[in-house]
């Protein structure tokens, strides 16, 4: 089994602009799905490509549109970027993925533990939820909370 | 031949290679032999609007596809529609079978059941309903040009009167 999955817990010691951007370096000729929130602004400030693709207000279905796109191009990577508060609202886009495991799909979930654009008022991984945990119970075969940037170069590389 | 049959021929000359669906007993046997047929990638969902994302992502891909769902899932594929397909001009069929008309049992069911042309009114989704087997393949293939013509999904919902009702118990 591929990447199914990463949890990235930026607690302050992973800038998501940055990680946005060493990723794009790294993985130049990935398809990038990210959700709803900064994700995709961080992703469209990295520079817009072709192959990104924004998602405005669908909150919940950029790990799907990633799953469907991953089994439409199975050559291709396919990496989906999302926040905590979009993978909260589809938590069963993470059991679907697992079902279906396609090894060609890296799904970040940047973790602050709030709902950033609407006035950051705390989701549930702030206080009593664990994403990473939620992403294995669901049978994801490789999945990693990192919590600083040379981690999450690692999880990468992986 | 059966709906079943012709349905499941027009999907694969239309190329809908990508099966979403969360099951419903008029729909099993359609899934199970998608399922058993590997021109088909089927994609089993824990809930109907996640069907609308992996059907987005895979026409951003290259590849044509339907949700199959009862018509309480509609109710739960709204936002999807309104926020991502149609936005996005996403076609995709959406077949659904219809709960809440002739026959019904489970008064759970009425409500979505009648709100559900309203809905794609609202949304202005066409829809068009199969009553008869002999107007299965006109009305599949019809559905599935416009669908991609309009770059918009279009519903097909699958009658009482054609496929019978679930009895109590």
């Amino acid at each position: 089994m591929g990447n199914e999955g990463q949890g990235i817990k930026g607690r302050g010691l992973i800038n998501r602009l940055g990680a946005t951007r060493y990723l794009v370096s790294r993985v130049p000729q990935a398809l990038i799905v990210a959700g709803p929130g900064n994700a995709k602004f961080d992703l469209a400030a990295t520079g817009d490509r072709p192959q990104h693709f924004y998602i405005w207000n669908s909150l919940g279905l950029a790990p799907s549109v990633g799953l469907g796109l991953a089994l439409a191009q199975p050559k291709q990577q396919v990496i989906v970027l999302d926040g905590d508060g979009g993978t909260l609202m589809n938590p069963g886009a993470l059991v679907t993925i697992a079902r279906m495991a396609p090894s060609n799909l890296l799904h970040i979930v940047w973790d602050n533990g709030q709902y950033q654009l609407t006035g950051g008022q705390p989701t549930a991984t702030a206080t009593v939820t664990d994403l990473a945990a939620m992403g294995r119970g669901a049978g994801l075969q490789h999945v990693a909370a990192v919590t600083t940037m040379s981690e999450f170069e690692v999880g990468l590389e992986t | 031949m059966t709906w079943t049959d012709i349905v499941f021929e027009r999907l694969k000359a239309n190329c809908l290679e990508v099966v979403c669906h969360v099951p419903d007993s008029v729909l099993a046997p359609l899934i199970t032999r998608a399922e058993a047929d590997p021109f088909f990638t089927v994609v089993p969902l824990t809930r109907e609007e996640e069907g609308i994302g992996v059907l987005t992502g895979a026409y951003l891909g290259g590849r044509r596809g339907l949700l199959m769902m009862q018509v309480s899932g509609l109710g739960n594929s709204v936002n999807g529609l309104a926020s991502l397909a149609i936005p996005y001009q996403i076609p995709f069929l959406m077949f659904i079978s219809q709960r809440g008309e002739l026959g019904e049992f489970n008064a759970a069911q009425i409500a979505m059941g009648r709100a559900a042309r309203p809905v794609l009114d609202a949304l202005d989704i066409q829809h068009f309903t199969l009553r008869r087997v002999d107007e299965v393949a006109i009305l599949t293939d019809g559905a599935i040009k416009t669908a991609y013509t309009a770059q918009r999904p279009v519903a097909l919902f699958l009658s009482t009167e054609m496929v019978g009702w679930k009895k109590e118990g």
